[in-house]
């Protein structure tokens, strides 16, 4: 994949806070509206990223650190990429074995369906733990049309 | 923002869910469940016509409740979910665990409750 063929689409950063989640969602929409996508594409993109970073506040909060997220959506050729990138305490939802759904329900358990969404969602999702920073990339391959 | 409103009919509670329904708002829809678990009530019908969104936080919240409604001998169903709301339910299945109608009518003829 050569640079020529990605177009950042937004970078923005918000607060580790999950009253910034709506900000997220609506900024994620607003790029995502400008492509041929159907309205449950959209959907599907902006409640991966949601879940990523519901899951990066409420872990920070756990942990009591106060910091942003930094999101990026980038049209590739061949689809959409979201990198969420944090600089808290390496946190890897990917490593999270898949919960059973009819175990959850009788277990009356609220939590633990956010990564499956996501990876069911998804194409691809890699998570890498750098010197300063972790950061979490979705992939979700997308056909565009041809202008 | 999420606005939850709930009327009382006879022997019919109707939740009305209006907004986001993610990480930050789902707590009040966890009280409201809640509140009408403990009262053991017949029917709860939630109308999901004006949620706009749901994230996991929100359909664990529903999940939650599925044994113990069950348990109380409680009907419980949603309806009017826009597709993309449909969309999220399906991803893992639940439409096969909480009944799910297109309207309130198609919600109480299916238990006869009037």
């Amino acid at each position: 994949m050569t640079l020529e063929m990605q177009t950042t689409l937004i970078n923005f950063s918000v607060n580790t806070s999950l009253d910034e989640l709506e900000m997220v969602r609506t900024t994620i929409s607003e790029q995502l509206v400008k492509f041929p996508l159907t309205e449950i594409e959209i959907n599907q993109i902006v409640l991966s990223v949601d879940e990523i970073c519901a899951n990066l506040v409420l872990h920070a909060e756990k942990k009591k650190l106060a910091d942003s997220i930094e999101i990026s959506l980038i049209k590739e050729e061949n689809g959409i990429r979201v990198n969420i990138l944090d600089h808290c305490i390496s946190y890897n939802p990917i490593t999270n074995k898949e919960n059973n759904i009819d175990s959850l329900i009788k277990e009356r358990k609220k939590g633990g369906i956010g990564l499956i969404l996501v990876n069911r969602i998804m194409d691809n999702i890699e998570y890498r733990i750098e010197e300063t920073y972790n950061i979490c990339s979705l992939f979700k391959r997308m056909k565009f049309e041809v202008a | 923002m999420l606005e939850i409103t709930t009327l009382r009919n006879d022997n019919i509670l109707l939740i009305d869910i209006c907004g986001d329904l993610d990480a930050s708002s789902s707590i009040k829809l966890d009280k409201v469940l809640d509140e009408a678990k403990n009262n053991k009530e017949k029917s709860v019908l939630i109308n999901c016509a004006k949620l706009n969104y749901i994230s996991s936080a929100g359909l664990g919240v529903f999940m939650s409740y599925i044994e113990d409604y069950k348990q109380n001998g409680t009907y419980f169903c949603l309806y009017g979910l826009s597709e993309k709301v449909k969309n999220v339910f399906a991803l893992l299945g639940l439409e096969k665990l909480i009944k799910i109608f297109n309207t309130e009518d198609d919600a109480r003829n299916a238990n006869n409750v009037n």
